[in-house]
């Protein structure tokens, strides 16, 4: 793949032209990661509305029917119910791990079984999370259809 | 190899069920084919309570096995019961029959979220690597 830099300085916002030869996965994915790019959610902290941008988002849960987004480093309050945020951030490859958590699965870490037969996973920046065996299925096939794209 | 067990048992479960109907039809003795009929039916109330429990807010596993077990070991004795299976036998027999059967499916589903589990982490050092040769090529 080559990747042509062009600065033009009347330019109002950043234009991307993605050029193939035929419409393939790999050209999907590329279209799928350009979209991301620009794509946000809003969420609060402080009584202040940030735009957070898809891909910046670590995972979201759900606390006593109240929706967090959390970012590398920060938690925002999100007016969306977990299953609304699932619905937007499902094509962006966000996965559910358990009722109450979805889950970027480009910052997935690893996955790992605890002694007392419940699973844990480890996120890129460290921070771990519970996974639900229920979910285990949709995890797996989630890997297998991204790795189709792949 | 998951889909091929239960692909596997499903076939053995239905070539069970046929061949005992099927000889009973013809030779008009019921009894074993009945006892078959109602194992089909204790492990169809068996797992409709395991979805039950599934969808309980328990977080241990260790208390979900066991509800799972008090629950097998309820069904069984309840509809045993019912169906007279400990007419001439001990309860007993039952339960160390129960034992096994469970002990056998839960190592097998602790089998299978390890395999799952190593699969999924496989997929993600796949992933790692390839982000890798492409930061590389750029």
């Amino acid at each position: 793949m080559k990747i042509i830099y062009k600065q033009l300085e009347n330019l109002q916002e950043i234009e991307v032209e993605i050029r193939y030869r035929e419409m393939d996965d790999d050209v999907r994915n590329v279209i799928r990661h350009v979209e991301q790019c620009g794509q946000a959610i809003t969420g609060e902290d402080c009584g202040r509305v940030y735009k957070i941008p898809v891909v910046g988002i670590y995972y979201a849960e759900s606390i006593e029917k109240k929706t967090f987004i959390y970012t590398k480093e920060a938690m925002f309050r999100s007016e969306l119910r977990l299953y609304q945020l699932y619905g937007i951030l499902k094509s962006h490859g966000f996965i559910q791990v358990s009722r109450s958590c979805i889950v970027n699965i480009d910052v997935l870490e690893s996955l790992t079984t605890l002694l007392n037969s419940r699973l844990e996973a480890t996120l890129v920046n460290g921070e771990k999370i519970h996974v639900s065996r229920t979910y285990l299925a949709d995890i797996k096939d989630a890997f297998t259809s991204k790795e189709e794209a792949l | 190899m998951k889909a091929f067990i239960k692909q596997w048992l499903l076939v053995f479960a239905l070539v069970v069920l046929s061949v005992f109907c099927v000889s009973s039809i013809f030779t008009g003795y019921w009894e074993i084919s009945i006892f078959v009929l109602q194992l089909l039916a204790a492990t169809f109330v068996i797992c409709l309570f395991q979805q039950l429990i599934e969808r309980l807010p328990v977080k241990s596993y260790l208390l979900k096995y066991l509800m799972n077990f008090a629950m097998v070991l309820a069904s069984v004795f309840g509809l045993g019961r019912l169906w007279n299976w400990y007419a001439s036998g001990s309860a007993l027999i039952v339960f160390a029959s129960v034992i096994p059967a469970f002990a056998g499916a839960i190592v097998l589903d602790l089998f299978w979220i390890r395999n799952d589990v190593n699969f999924i982490n496989r997929q993600i050092q796949l992933r790692k690597q390839k982000k890798q040769e492409e930061n590389n090529d750029c």
